[in-house]
């Protein structure tokens, strides 16, 4: 058992040790502080001042707003107020955590004055803080997760769609091609005295292997862009003959179809470090595109601009077919996007997203301009090569 | 210029931005390190407010956002003369929290108190998930003005705050 002695000595130790982590304010009825222990005077707004005789909001701004509140447990209309974990900076520009928490200073129905219990509660508070963070992050990366899990399945569910267009559009030139086909090996005699001519049929079995072919181009881009392989092979070229070239091979087909081709081209080369196949994959897609959409008849126009002053070159490709809904031209370079209207019409919504990954690999930006009824016109700038 | 104090909270889901708005706005500094309020931190900043003739020293108090905005609402909001409230451009689900902390205000009496919604986060809005037209109609639900924010280039930071100021003041000239 302890003497008398060594009780009183751990006594006072224990005072000392609270001392350390317990601050103590008494307030008098007028909310001014009257007397301070332990770590109060350390705590208050302004430490090198004594704040005895200070209002007591004005010491500890947490407290600021809460006057009516102090009042309320003075009148003994309310037992206590207690404000859990508040935050300070400490000297090293880490944070140490305090509870406050006032009391009337006697248990009468109205009290002379209040005290202020404010205790240092950092070991506890760090505690907190690691599990709170802690929890935080793993919100976050489930929210990311499912975020990420719902954008798999969504995606999915366009591959399942995008095969099943895919089976569909495939089948349908081949069927063309093979009719035709059909009819020119069974016609008996002159083929030019048949229900069709043979520039017509020929026509058709060209347009229809012109589409087969890009449907068989983007789904192989499509595969290679997943991959992380969907390689570019630049050189210096003038990006005005891959254009020409794609737009020789069109007119064939549009000839055909009331549909006019003007292409507007600069007579000196303009040069561009750029794929020419590249180039004419997106020239095919654009034109294709406009011819699917214009029907029996209209007009596209493709366009080379160069400005040299902004070192950039731009590819118009314009239209006057039925134009697009300005809600839907943000979607439109999406994968496997298609416009609702688009519907009636084949295609796989990858070509455009095919056109636009082509153009940001040739550090080019890729927009749209287009009204409804007037038409549409792409717009494809890229940098103009300075290299000798 | 008459100088008045006025306490403020800032309110909002967790990860938000709030304590980097605080920071920016205060201090003028950025961190990208994320670390997790617990409780409430006060800082304080005057601003002017030359079309009021004020001077207003701001009280803003950090409060800890996520699920125990029930008891931290109805604690620590005595005596605010505002409030903003704030969302991230990047996650939908922030912005429904918005309207959660405006009924919890509702709850414990501080219908009309002013505020401002920020939308925070704006230099990512690359991964934006929040439309203009959804921030506007939370925005006319709950009559506040609203502002993008970014914490971390500054963007919309000072421009939030003044208009709560200016709301405050001019709420205060009325009542």
């Amino acid at each position: 058992m302890p003497s008398n002695q060594s009780f009183l000595s751990s006594e006072s130790r224990a005072f000392e040790l609270l001392s350390n982590r317990i601050g103590v304010v008494y307030i008098n009825s007028d909310q001014i502080i009257e007397s301070t222990q332990g770590i109060a005077q350390d705590l208050s707004l302004d430490r090198e001042t004594n704040i005895v005789s200070q209002p007591l909001t004005e010491s500890f701004i947490e407290l600021f707003g809460f006057e009516d509140t102090i009042d309320s447990i003075l009148n003994g209309e309310l037992p206590y107020l207690e404000l859990q974990e508040v935050n300070r900076e400490n000297e090293s520009g880490g944070i140490d955590y305090f509870d406050f928490s006032i009391y009337p200073a006697d248990d009468k129905e109205s009290s002379n004055g209040l005290v202020l219990l404010i205790e240092n509660i950092t070991n506890r508070g760090k505690l907190m803080q690691s599990t709170v963070q802690q929890r935080n992050e793993l919100k976050l990366a489930q929210q990311e997760l499912s975020q990420a899990n719902a954008e798999l399945h969504s995606l999915n569910e366009l591959k399942s769609i995008f095969l099943s267009m895919a089976a569909h559009d495939l089948r349908s030139p081949l069927s063309v091609i093979t009719t035709y086909s059909d009819l020119m090996m069974t016609h008996k005699g002159d083929l030019n005295e048949g229900p069709f001519k043979p520039r017509y049929v020929f026509s058709r079995i060209l347009e229809q292997s012109i589409w087969l072919n890009s449907l068989i181009d983007d789904i192989l881009n499509l595969n290679m862009i997943e991959q992380g392989q969907f390689p570019i092979h630049t050189e210096k070229i003038d990006i005005q003959l891959p254009l020409i070239e794609v737009a020789n091979q069109f007119r064939q087909v549009l000839n055909n179809r009331n549909i006019s081709l003007k292409l507007n081209v600069e007579q000196n080369p303009i040069w561009v470090m750029a794929d020419a196949n590249r180039i004419k994959q997106i020239a095919f897609n654009l034109i294709g595109n406009s011819a699917k959409f214009l029907g029996d008849s209209g007009e596209i126009e493709v366009s080379v601009v160069a400005d040299p002053d902004e070192n950039k070159v731009d590819l118009l490709f314009a239209d006057d077919g039925p134009g697009i809904p300005e809600k839907q031209q943000e979607q439109l370079f999406q994968l496997f996007y298609r416009t609702p209207g688009a519907s009636k019409f084949s295609g796989t919504g990858l070509g455009l997203y095919i056109v636009k990954t082509i153009t940001e690999r040739h550090e080019g930006t890729i927009s749209v301009f287009s009204k409804e009824k007037e038409g549409t016109t792409f717009k494809i700038s890229l940098p103009i090569s300075t290299k000798e | 210029m008459k100088t008045i104090q006025k306490k403020i909270c800032l309110l909002g889901d967790f990860s938000v931005g709030k304590s980097s708005l605080v920071r920016q706005f205060v201090e003028g500094e950025f961190s990208d390190d994320y670390l997790s309020t617990i409780g409430v931190k006060i800082s304080r900043k005057p601003v002017e407010l030359p079309e009021n003739q004020v001077k207003m020293n701001l009280l803003i108090w950090d409060l800890a956002g996520g699920d125990d905005y029930s008891k931290v609402t109805s604690g620590y909001l005595a005596g605010a003369a505002g409030v903003v409230m704030v969302c991230d451009v990047t996650r939908k689900s922030t912005l429904s929290m918005v309207k959660v902390y405006s009924n919890q205000l509702n709850k414990i009496g501080k219908v009309g108190i002013p505020a401002v919604l920020l939308v925070n986060k704006f230099d990512l809005q690359d991964d934006r998930e929040i439309e203009d037209e959804q921030i506007e109609n939370i925005s006319a639900e709950l009559q506040c003005p609203w502002h993008f924010s970014s914490a971390k280039t500054g963007e919309g930071v000072e421009a939030g705050f003044a208009s709560l100021a200016n709301l405050i003041s001019s709420k205060s000239k009325t009542t």
